[in-house]
């Protein structure tokens, strides 16, 4: 029993060391739900300034987490510091009690990991060969392609389709983003589409693609700022 | 009646009036003596006792106070029938006005006689506030259940409640050790130690005390709750629960178990004014089903004791 700034990742999402990516996902969700502002549940015990605090903190804890190397990494770090906590298991059920020593633990854990079970159940394959690790978003996960991750850090212009092309190849569908951001799919299909005709006026609009850019985890100032830029230019032709 | 044992006590708590305890209490023992269990239920609700009509039973003549006076020898001689096969009620009704401000002696007297009543199942319905006696009484219990509702008083109170239990108990164990009490000073929101939450107490207790430091932790962790949301009406009011749940490992470093929800259903005032239970009047009623299983989820030792929930004793 600690004080929330001395916890552990592991303990400010209330998830064991062992916990899998889809325990550490729901964990994270509840964290959120019941840290945000307006969640009666903190009322009388955090003020506003610690329920921030604690929000960040578990965004800091579900960034590493939910990375697999972020989070090998801070395994060693963590097991280094504390000598007493036991070294945090990195096994999957399905591996033979035969497995004795950590690394071949590991690779059996690697290599388990090559399928893996994408959020609504979509089974994600990856290339065994692949060094990369699989990408993961707040909804899920998708095979991270380089280039294209270079593309998007560098990309200046964020037009309808550029931002549908985002979404696809982050593997998440509308119905996420609408449950995430409570915008109607009808206007995110029109986003999409550049269809500004059906658009609502721009100071919605503008929270709309915050809302977009915050699920795709895009720079909402850059795609804001450019998405009216475009709409802007299209309009006076 | 024929049973074996002490029985096991279900307490229901939580701070703020009209929420539903009595309600909840009286039909999860419905529920659980439906199942063939002897359940004994207790009004302590001393002062506003009303059990009775949550039941349908006529207000009985004997009450608890009668016991406590000393006008009746024994607290067998107050169970009384109910509607239901299985399920008794000593009642709170009828009783003297003072008995809300019964002392400690007297207190100590009853409960004593409650925990050796001939029964599977004691049920105490406990009042709104944070007597010491109240207090008392919740800690007694193997199931402590917090009711409350998604309502920010409630919520607050429950929390309140929460606390108060929480201090009572490291008192109590404070005592057990012998060590300093630290407790009465960290009560106060604005004490000069700089203690605002549990944790800041339970270290303050560790540093000054060392040796019995990890004995004293180690009986604080055994503190277990169960939480019950009432007048629930969306699947958000339902997350509320878990949120609490949350904010409570969080904040006291308790671990709680979220036992259920009871949906918001007029039912339930319209079977109140029919004084009847709502599960014998809409016995096919979502709400049935809900009290049904959250009687199931608390009285499966085994699944409980997996995940850690269960007091050791």
């Amino acid at each position: 029993m600690k004080d929330y700034h001395e916890q552990n990742y592991y303990e400010l999402l209330d998830v064991t060391a062992d916990a899998d990516q889809e325990a550490i996902l729901n964990a994270y969700k509840k964290a959120r739900a019941t840290y945000s502002n307006h969640s009666p549940a903190l009322y009388s015990l955090f003020n506003k300034d610690e329920a921030e605090e604690l929000l960040k903190l578990i965004d800091e804890a579900y960034a590493v987490l939910s990375n697999q190397y972020k989070r090998k990494e801070y395994d060693k770090k963590k097991s280094g510091v504390q000598i007493m906590d036991p070294p945090p298991i990195v096994q999957r059920k399905e591996t033979p009690v035969s497995t004795t020593n950590a690394a071949e633990a590991q690779k059996e854990f690697e290599k388990n990991f090559t399928q893996v079970q994408g959020f609504r159940g979509v089974v994600i394959k990856n290339n065994p060969n692949a060094k990369n690790p699989p990408g993961i978003t707040r909804f899920g996960r998708y095979t991270v392609d380089d280039k294209f991750e270079t593309e998007i850090s560098e990309a200046q212009v964020f037009s309808g389709p550029y931002l549908q092309k985002i979404r696809l190849y982050k593997n998440i569908n509308l119905d996420q983003i609408s449950d995430f951001s409570k915008i109607s799919r009808a206007y995110l299909t029109a986003i999409e589409a550049s269809d500004y005709t059906c658009l609502p006026v721009v100071v919605f609009l503008r929270g709309f693609l915050i809302q977009l850019a915050k699920a795709l985890e895009l720079d909402p100032t850059r795609v804001t700022a450019s998405y009216l830029r475009l709409m802007n230019e299209e309009k006076k032709k | 009646m024929k049973t074996s044992g002490q029985p096991k006590i279900w307490a229901m708590g939580g701070g703020k009036g009209g929420i539903g305890k009595s309600f909840m209490i009286s039909n999860l023992a419905i529920s659980l003596a439906r199942t063939g269990k002897k359940v004994v239920i207790v009004d302590l609700d001393l002062g506003s006792a009303n059990l009775h009509t949550c039941l349908g039973c006529e207000i009985p003549k004997l009450s608890v106070s009668d016991f406590v006076n000393g006008r009746v020898d024994s607290l067998e001689k107050l169970i009384g029938k109910t509607s239901i096969q299985n399920l008794f009620l000593i009642s709170g009704a009828n009783d003297s006005l003072t008995s809300a401000d019964m002392g400690k002696e007297k207190h100590a007297h009853l409960m004593k006689h409650l925990k050796s009543l001939p029964c599977d199942y004691l049920f105490i319905d406990l009042g709104a506030g944070t007597h010491e006696a109240t207090l008392d009484y919740f800690l007694l219990a193997d199931r402590a259940i917090i009711g409350f509702t998604p309502e920010p008083t409630s919520i607050e109170n429950a929390y309140r409640f929460i606390k108060s239990a929480y201090f009572r108990h490291i008192k109590q164990i404070e005592n057990q050790i012998g060590i300093k009490s630290l407790v009465e000073e960290a009560m106060d929101q604005k004490n000069t130690l700089g203690i605002r939450t549990p944790h800041d107490l339970i270290n303050r207790i560790v540093t000054l005390n060392p040796a019995k430091g990890e004995a004293f932790r180690t009986q604080v962790e055994s503190f277990k709750i169960f939480l019950m949301l009432n007048q629930v009406r969306t699947m958000s009011d339902v997350d509320i629960g878990d949120s609490v749940k949350m904010v409570c490992k969080k904040y006291f470093g308790i671990d709680t178990y979220y036992a259920g929800y009871i949906d918001y259903d007029n039912m339930v005032w319209q079977s109140v004014r029919k004084h009847r239970p709502l599960v014998l009047e809409y016995p096919h009623n979502q709400l049935v089903h809900q009290f049904n299983n959250i009687v199931k989820n608390l009285s499966d030792d085994e699944r409980l004791s997996r995940t850690k929930l269960l007091r050791t004793a």
